[in-house]
């Protein structure tokens, strides 16, 4: 596979374990906060893994200035082709072959494009003369750390690195718990589809704004695509709130919360503060616990 | 003809509010692409009449003949991506698939077959303030969103070119990845726009950190301040401390969500055009500048 921790193996997680993804198609709708909010309310009670998937911009991290507990770091890599000069004999075969136009042969130069190399290893097995090895390329990290009881697991991607996908696939083989949960890139293509892949359930936040209606339509899109459950939390709910539920009714879509559009929430999320301390947050985050458990038997 | 792009890294910072308002602002001399072809939204507000639209063709699909298979599973052990899989048959999960033919490669039964993949569509429309916008939109759950972007800009420079315009305003995916590196590479100016949280500022200061990689210029606006005045202050203090010119700052207001439920941009509110005015009058003198 691409990349190997040295402790790492293979393995089913805790048995009767489940994950939940917060996702959504637009940005900005608060995966991360209710995401992080979610978890952190469950961990008092129950055995919780948090995986921050937004690899490109990954938040989690803000709801936890001071994660008593650092754990360990890890490389993230793949593996990319080196050319042997002393083998090649400039054939071509190989950039020819390359689906993703990351090698240019020239009649006694070679050379290869990282950025848009995907790691596949087609060019090495395709070279006759053998002068394609495979070595590992760092993408990005995976950082462990906890918060009393709660495990987190974040991915950081390099500045300037696109293997966006391989890192997240990576952040989750990490390691498993009763409750995994994944806080999502935005979008609708690949980061996103991978991030909800294996997921039980997943939770799509919403606005009630044009925007985000409509990239509620297609994250639903995606869900159906894949044939997973979901459930809609409408985030910054208020008097436009109609237009999410009239979706959501016209598609028979469960509406599991609303968490209301109030300055107060801005301000704590702004800091990266929890606000399911307050009594009202508490029974909001318990429903939407039931309702999903509820829904994955 | 130059290229201006608004990007956040952070999502909901308010790209597309601001972008699709500073081209109304210069809507005499600029066309509008839409890059973010994950979610484009702008359409939503600016589109009157699509003109033109084509499909878009990218990548490639694989089908495991099911007479031709023995069943090795030599496809499954060399595929890097661990797409092929097997519950009674080997089949091929077409959401992990990168596309890279190494199994048609491995098969010595020729049992894999491949097509090219319709991802995604383009389109040419007229606004409703009769400038042009290009967009494309990417079928959900589909790849290659960063060849998308490329083609959505390579359409959109010929469609200034041919009207004849000084601009095009682009509206920028989320993120720091390969769909925003495509929106942002040769680019004449890029507006990164900082909302005020932790996770705005975070965001924003990685995307600082891969426009200087990529010598891209960069100029800052600042978003939503005024929740956490902390937070405000350090990020100024940023600004200043780095030498990064910011255009201006657009305080917390209902108003921006308000309108967005009216389908109106916020240039044309009362209450935030004035200060927006003036944000947009020094994004456009610096850009003059830019080469």
């Amino acid at each position: 596979m691409n990349s190997a921790y040295p402790h790492w193996k293979k393995g089913p997680g805790p048995m009767n374990s489940i994950s939940i993804a917060f996702a959504s198609g637009k940005g900005g709708t608060g995966k991360t906060s209710l995401a992080a909010n979610f978890a952190k309310f469950l961990s008092h009670e129950k055995n919780v893994l948090l995986s921050d998937l937004d690899v490109e911009e990954p938040n989690v991290s803000i709801f936890f200035p001071e994660n008593e507990k650092p754990g360990s770091s890890y490389n993230s890599k793949i593996t990319i082709p080196e050319v042997d000069l002393n083998k090649c004999t400039y054939c071509g075969k190989c950039a020819q072959k390359c689906n993703f136009n990351a090698i240019a042969v020239y009649q006694d130069k070679i050379s290869i494009f990282q950025e848009l190399c995907k790691g596949c290893g087609r060019c090495s097995n395709i070279c006759e003369a053998g002068a394609i090895n495979l070595i590992e390329s760092e993408v990005g990290k995976v950082n462990e750390y906890s918060s009393e009881s709660l495990e987190i697991t974040e991915g950081i991607l390099n500045t300037g690195n696109i293997h966006t996908k391989s890192l997240i696939t990576d952040v989750k083989k990490y390691r498993h718990r009763d409750i995994n949960i994944y806080d999502c890139p935005p979008g609708t293509t690949c980061p996103m589809v991978e991030s909800v892949l294996d997921a039980d359930f997943t939770v799509l936040v919403t606005e009630p704004t044009p925007f985000g209606l409509h990239d509620l339509s297609l994250a639903v899109e995606v869900m159906e695509k894949l044939n997973k459950k979901f459930g809609v939390i409408i985030n910054k709910s208020g008097d436009n709130d109609h237009i999410i539920e009239d979706y959501c009714k016209k598609g028979n879509y469960d509406i599991l919360e609303k968490i209301p559009f109030d300055r107060t929430i801005a301000e704590k999320c702004g800091r990266g503060e929890f606000y399911y301390d307050d009594e009202n947050y508490r029974i909001k985050m318990n429903n939407i616990y039931n309702h999903i458990t509820g829904k994955i038997k | 003809m130059k290229k201006i792009a608004f990007a956040s890294g952070k999502g909901g910072a308010g790209k597309t509010s601001l972008s699709m308002s500073f081209h109304k602002y210069a809507k005499d001399n600029s066309l509008f692409a839409d890059c973010d072809v994950d979610a484009a939204d702008a359409f939503l507000l600016l589109e009157k009449e699509i003109q033109h639209k084509k499909p878009f063709y990218s990548g490639l699909k694989y089908k495991i003949d099911e007479n031709k298979c023995i069943q090795c599973g030599k496809c499954a052990d060399s595929c890097n991506f661990n797409a092929i899989k097997k519950t009674d048959k080997y089949y091929i999960e077409e959401f992990s698939c990168e596309g890279c033919s190494l199994c048609e490669d491995i098969c010595k039964y020729n049992a894999i077959e491949s097509r090219s993949n319709c991802c995604g569509e383009l389109f040419i429309s007229d606004t409703v303030f009769n400038t042009k916008m290009i967009y494309a939109r990417l079928i959900p759950g589909e790849d290659n969103s960063g060849k998308l972007v490329h083609e959505v800009k390579k359409i959109a420079h010929e469609q200034v070119l041919s009207a004849e315009k000084e601009f095009l305003v682009i509206d920028c995916p989320p993120g720091i990845g390969c769909p925003l590196m495509a929106a942002i590479s040769g680019i004449n100016l890029l507006v990164i726009i900082i909302e005020c949280s932790q996770s705005g500022f975070k965001d924003a200061v990685r995307l600082i950190n891969l426009s200087k990689k990529m010598k891209i210029p960069y100029i800052t606006v600042i978003n939503k301040s005024g929740l956490n005045p902390d937070i405000d202050n350090n990020i100024e203090k940023y600004l200043a401390d780095n030498e990064i010119f910011s255009a201006g700052k657009i305080p917390f207001d209902k108003e921006f969500v308000y309108l967005l439920n009216r389908k109106k941009l916020i240039i044309d509110s009362d209450i935030l055009s004035g200060n927006l005015k003036n944000i947009f009058s020094q994004i456009k003198n610096r850009i003059e500048m830019e080469k």
